[in-house]
C-alpha cells in the first residue's frame, strides 16, 4: 500500500493553511490590507503550482497506475482498526485540486479589489485560505474519515463567510441556515460512514483507505441491513449528505440565502468548491455506487427534479445574485443526473466546466454589484454595456457558455449529460433536462438583457470595476469559452484510461444534440421577447397566480418553516425548555436538593429551643438507648 | 455486704440522682443532681474493689469538686444576668 510516496502532496495543503495562520494571527494591525491580500492570494497560488507539478509527475506514470500517495501519520488505531491521516493524488482529485487551487486563485485575486476597504479585510482573507485548505482536504483525502474531516471544515468556512458580514442580522442568520441544513446532510453522510465501517469490520476488513474499501465493497452486497442490501442504504445515507453539501432536493435551501456573503464567497463557494463536494464524494465512492443500482436511480431522480424545480425558481427572480444561485442549484442537479446514469466522468466535466462559466458569472455579477455600490435588483440595472464594457463582454461569455452554445464549455459538458442520460435509458430524464437547458438558456438571457441591453431603469451612477477584478474574470472567460474544448477528450482519457475513446458515437446522439441544442437557442429567443416590459406585464398578469408560486420558490422556505421549523421550535421551548430544562433539571434536580435541605434544616430548628430541661432528657433518652443497645 | 448490693445501691442512687436532674426545675438542685450521680459513679468504682478503681475513685472526687466550683461560678453569673434560676426561663440555646 505504501507504494508511489510522494511527498508534496502535504504541501498543496499546507500553503493555504499557512495562509489562514498568517492573516488569521498578524491580521490587519501587523500585516495590514495590502500585504494581507498578497499573501492571501499567493498561498493559493503556490498551492496551484504543486497541484500542476504534482499533476506533471502523475502523468509521467503509467495510466493505470496513476497514483501518488502522502501519508502524514497514523491517525487513529484501535485494536486492529486503524485510520492514516493519508492523502491520494490520482486523476480524480488532480482534476478536482487543479480546479478548486485555479479557480479560488482566481477568485482570490478578484477579492483583493472588491474587499477593498473593508473593515474585515484580513480576517476575510483568512477564512478563504482556510476554506480552501479543507477543501483540499476534502479532495485530496484518502480516507473517508479524512475527506469527512475536510467535508466538515468547508461546511464551517461557508458559516463563516456567509455571515461574514455579521452585525447584519439577516446575514448572520443565513450563515446559520447555510450551517445548520449541512448539519443534516452530514448527519447522513456520518451514518453512511458508520455503516459501511462497520458493516466491514464484521466482515474482517479494519482499513478505511479509498483503495481497501474498493477492493472489499463486493463483500458489502450480501448483507441486508433493514430490509435492503447494505450498498443501497450506505449509498442513500451518503447521498443524502451530498444532498447537503451540494445543494439538492431538500436540503437546497440554503444555498440560496447564501447569497448574503461577499459575491467572490458565492463564486467560490457555489461554483469551484462547496457544492462540487457532493458531486466530487459520488464521484469518488463510484464503485459503492455501482454496487447499488436503486440508489443511483434516487440519485438520478433527485438530480433531474432538483435541475428543473431550481431552474423555474430562477425564472422570476428578481435579485442578480438568486438568479445565479438557483442556476447553481439546477446545474449541480445536472450533475447528479450524470452520476445517477452512472456517468462519473460526464458529472466531473460538467463540475469543472460550470466551475469555469458559474465562478465568471458570480464574479461579473459582483463586479457589477460592485459598480453599482450594491444595487442588486436586476429592474434598477439595464444598459450597463456602455457603463462597464468589460464586465458586459466578460459576462457575455458566461451567458453564452452556460446557455449551452455550441462550442463553448457549457455545450460540451451538458449535452454529454443528457446523452448519457438517454443511454441509460431515461428518456423521461433526457425530456426534462432537454427543458430545463431550455429554462437555463431562457434565465440566463433574462439576467444578462435586463443587466446590461436596453435602456438604464435605475438612476444609480455604474462605474467599471478595477484592473484586479476584471483580469480574473477574463482568465474564467477564456476557460469558459475554451474549456469545454479543450477538456472534452483529454478529460475522459485521463480519468477512464482503461474506457475505449468513444468513436463509435450513439446513433442517435446528433439527433439528441440538435434538440438540445434547439431548446437552448429557443430559450435564448423567447427570454429576449418576454423580457420586454410589454410582454412581460402581459404574462404577468394573464397568470398571476403562476407567477406569484414561481415568484415565491414555491412556497418551500415557507413550508419549512410550518412543518419544521416551528413544531421544533414549539418543542424546544415548551417540552425541551420549559419541562425539562426549567421543570426537570433546574427545578427538580437544582433547586429540589437545595429546597430539601433547607426545610429540614427549618423543621429542626423546632427542636433546639433553648429549654436545658428538654436537652437533658434527650441527652438522658441517648443514653438510655445506648445502654439498652450495649447491654 | 457484696460487691453485688454496692453496685445496686450505686445504680439505684444513679437512678434516683438522673431522674432527679431531669424533673428538678432549678439550676442548683440541677448542681446537686449531677453531684450525687458523679458519687453513684464513685461507688460503682469502689465496689470494683481493684487498686486502680480506687485510685480512679480518689481523682473522681477531685473533678467532683473542680466541676461544683466551675458549675457554681456558673450559676451565679446566670443568677446575675437572668434574675432566675428556673431552667425552664433561660433560653438563650435556642436555635
Amino acid at each position: 500500500m505504501e507504494g508511489n510516496y510522494y511527498p508534496l502532496l502535504k504541501w498543496i495543503l499546507a500553503a493555504p493553511l499557512a495562509g489562514f495562520a498568517l492573516n488569521g494571527l498578524l491580521g490587519r494591525k501587523l500585516l495590514g490590507e495590502k500585504a494581507g491580500g498578497v499573501i492571501g492570494s499567493l498561498a493559493i497560488f503556490v498551492s496551484f503550482v504543486f497541484a500542476a507539478m504534482s499533476l506533471a509527475d502523475l502523468l509521467n506514470l503509467p495510466a493505470d497506475h496513476r497514483l501518488l500517495r502522502d501519508t502524514l501519520y497514523t491517525w487513529i488505531s484501535a485494536g486492529s482498526f486503524s485510520v492514516d491521516a493519508a492523502f491520494r493524488f490520482d486523476p480524480l482529485s488532480a482534476v478536482m485540486a487543479l480546479i478548486v487551487t485555479g479557480v479560488s486563485f482566481l477568485i482570490h485575486v478578484y477579492s483583493a479589489g472588491y474587499m477593498k476597504g473593508d473593515a474585515g479585510y484580513n480576517r476575510y482573507f483568512a477564512y478563504l485560505n482556510l476554506f480552501v485548505f479543507f477543501m483540499l482536504a476534502l479532495v485530496l483525502a484518502d480516507n473517508p474519515l479524512v475527506m469527512f474531516v475536510g467535508w466538515e471544515g468547508v461546511g464551517l468556512c461557508s458559516y463563516l463567510l456567509i455571515g461574514f458580514w455579521y452585525e447584519d442580522h439577516e446575514k448572520a442568520s443565513a450563515g446559520k441556515k447555510a450551517f445548520i441544513t449541512n448539519r443534516v446532510g452530514d448527519a447522513g453522510f456520518l451514518l453512511g460512514l458508520m455503516l459501511l465501517s462497520a458493516l466491514l469490520a464484521a466482515k474482517g476488513v479494519f482499513s478505511m483507505d479509498f483503495a481497501t474499501l474498493e477492493k472489499n465493497a463486493p463483500l458489502l452486497t450480501s448483507v441486508t441491513v433493514l430490509g435492503m442490501g447494505a450498498p443501497t442504504l450506505i449509498c442513500l445515507l451518503l447521498f443524502f449528505g451530498a444532498t447537503g453539501k451540494s445543494a439538492q432536493f431538500p436540503l437546497y435551501v440554503w444555498l440560496p440565502d447564501a447569497m448574503a456573503g461577499p459575491t467572490p464567497v458565492s463564486a467560490l463557494i457555489h461554483a469551484a468548491t462547496m457544492v462540487t463536494a457532493g458531486v466530487y464524494m459520488l464521484a469518488r465512492l463510484q464503485f459503492l455506487y455501482v454496487l447499488a443500482p436503486a440508489a443511483l436511480e434516487v440519485v438520478l431522480v433527485t438530480g433531474c427534479f432538483t435541475a428543473f424545480f431550481a431552474a423555474v425558481i430562477a425564472l422570476l427572480q428578481k435579485d442578480i445574485k438568486k438568479v445565479l444561485a438557483y442556476s447553481t442549484i439546477s446545474q449541480l442537479g445536472y450533475m447528479f443526473m450524470a452520476a445517477g446514469a452512472g456517468a462519473f466522468s460526464a458529472s466531473v466535466f460538467h463540475l469543472a466546466t460550470h466551475a469555469f462559466f458559474k465562478a465568471l458569472l458570480f464574479l461579473g455579477a459582483g463586479s457589477v454589484i460592485h459598480g453599482l455600490s450594491g444595487e442588486q435588483d436586476l429592474f434598477k440595472m439595464g444598459g450597463l454595456r456602455r457603463q462597464m464594457p468589460f464586465t458586459f463582454l466578460l459576462m457575455a461569455a458566461g451567458w453564452l457558455a452556460i446557455a449551452g452554445v455550441p462550442g463553448l464549455s457549457g455545450f460540451y459538458s451538458k449535452d454529454l449529460i443528457l446523452e448519457k442520460v438517454f443511454e441509460h435509458g431515461g428518456a423521461l430524464a433526457w425530456g426534462v433536462g432537454v427543458v430545463t437547458a431550455g429554462l437555463t438558456a431562457f434565465y440566463t438571457t433574462r439576467l444578462f438583457v435586463l443587466a446590461f441591453l436596453r435602456d438604464r431603469r435605475g438612476g444609480a451612477h455604474a462605474h467599471e470595476s478595477p484592473l484586479s477584478m476584471t483580469l480574473p474574470m477574463t482568465a474564467l472567460a477564456l476557460l469558459a469559452l475554451a474549456g469545454g474544448f479543450l477538456l472534452k477528450d483529454r478529460l475522459f482519457a485521463f480519468l477512464e484510461p482503461g474506457a475505449l475513446p468513444s468513436a463509435e458515437q450513439a446513433p442517435q446522439a446528433a439527433r439528441l444534440m440538435a434538440i438540445s441544442v434547439t431548446a437552448g437557442l429557443t430559450g435564448i429567443a423567447a427570454a429576449v421577447l418576454l423580457t420586454l416590459p410589454r410582454a412581460a406585464n402581459f404574462l404577468k398578469n394573464t397568470m398571476a397566480q403562476f407567477h406569484a408560486v414561481i415568484y415565491h420558490k414555491f412556497y418551500v422556505d415557507e413550508l419549512y418553516g410550518l412543518m419544521i421549523i416551528r413544531p421544533l421550535k414549539f418543542f424546544s421551548n415548551r417540552v425541551l425548555f420549559q419541562l425539562v430544562d426549567a421543570g426537570l433539571i433546574d427545578g427538580f434536580m437544582v433547586n429540589g436538593p437545595a429546597r430539601a435541605s433547607y426545610a429540614a434544616g427549618r423543621a429542626l430548628a423546632k427542636v433546639q429551643n433553648g429549654r436545658l430541661d428538654l436537652y437533658a432528657l434527650v441527652f438522658a433518652i441517648g443514653v438510655a438507648l445506648m445502654l439498652f443497645w450495649i447491654v | 455486704m457484696t460487691q453485688y448490693h454496692l453496685a445496686a445501691i450505686s445504680f439505684t442512687l444513679f437512678a434516683l440522682a438522673a431522674a432527679g436532674f431531669l424533673t428538678a426545675g432549678s439550676l442548683v438542685r440541677m448542681l446537686m443532681f449531677l453531684e450525687l450521680m458523679l458519687n453513684a459513679a464513685n461507688i460503682a468504682l469502689v465496689a470494683l474493689g481493684t487498686p486502680a478503681s480506687q485510685a480512679y475513685a480518689v481523682m473522681l472526687f477531685a473533678i467532683a469538686a473542680a466541676e461544683a466550683g466551675v458549675g457554681l461560678a456558673l450559676i451565679i453569673t446566670l443568677a446575675t444576668a437572668f434574675k432566675t434560676l428556673e431552667a425552664g426561663n433561660i433560653k438563650e440555646l435556642k436555635g
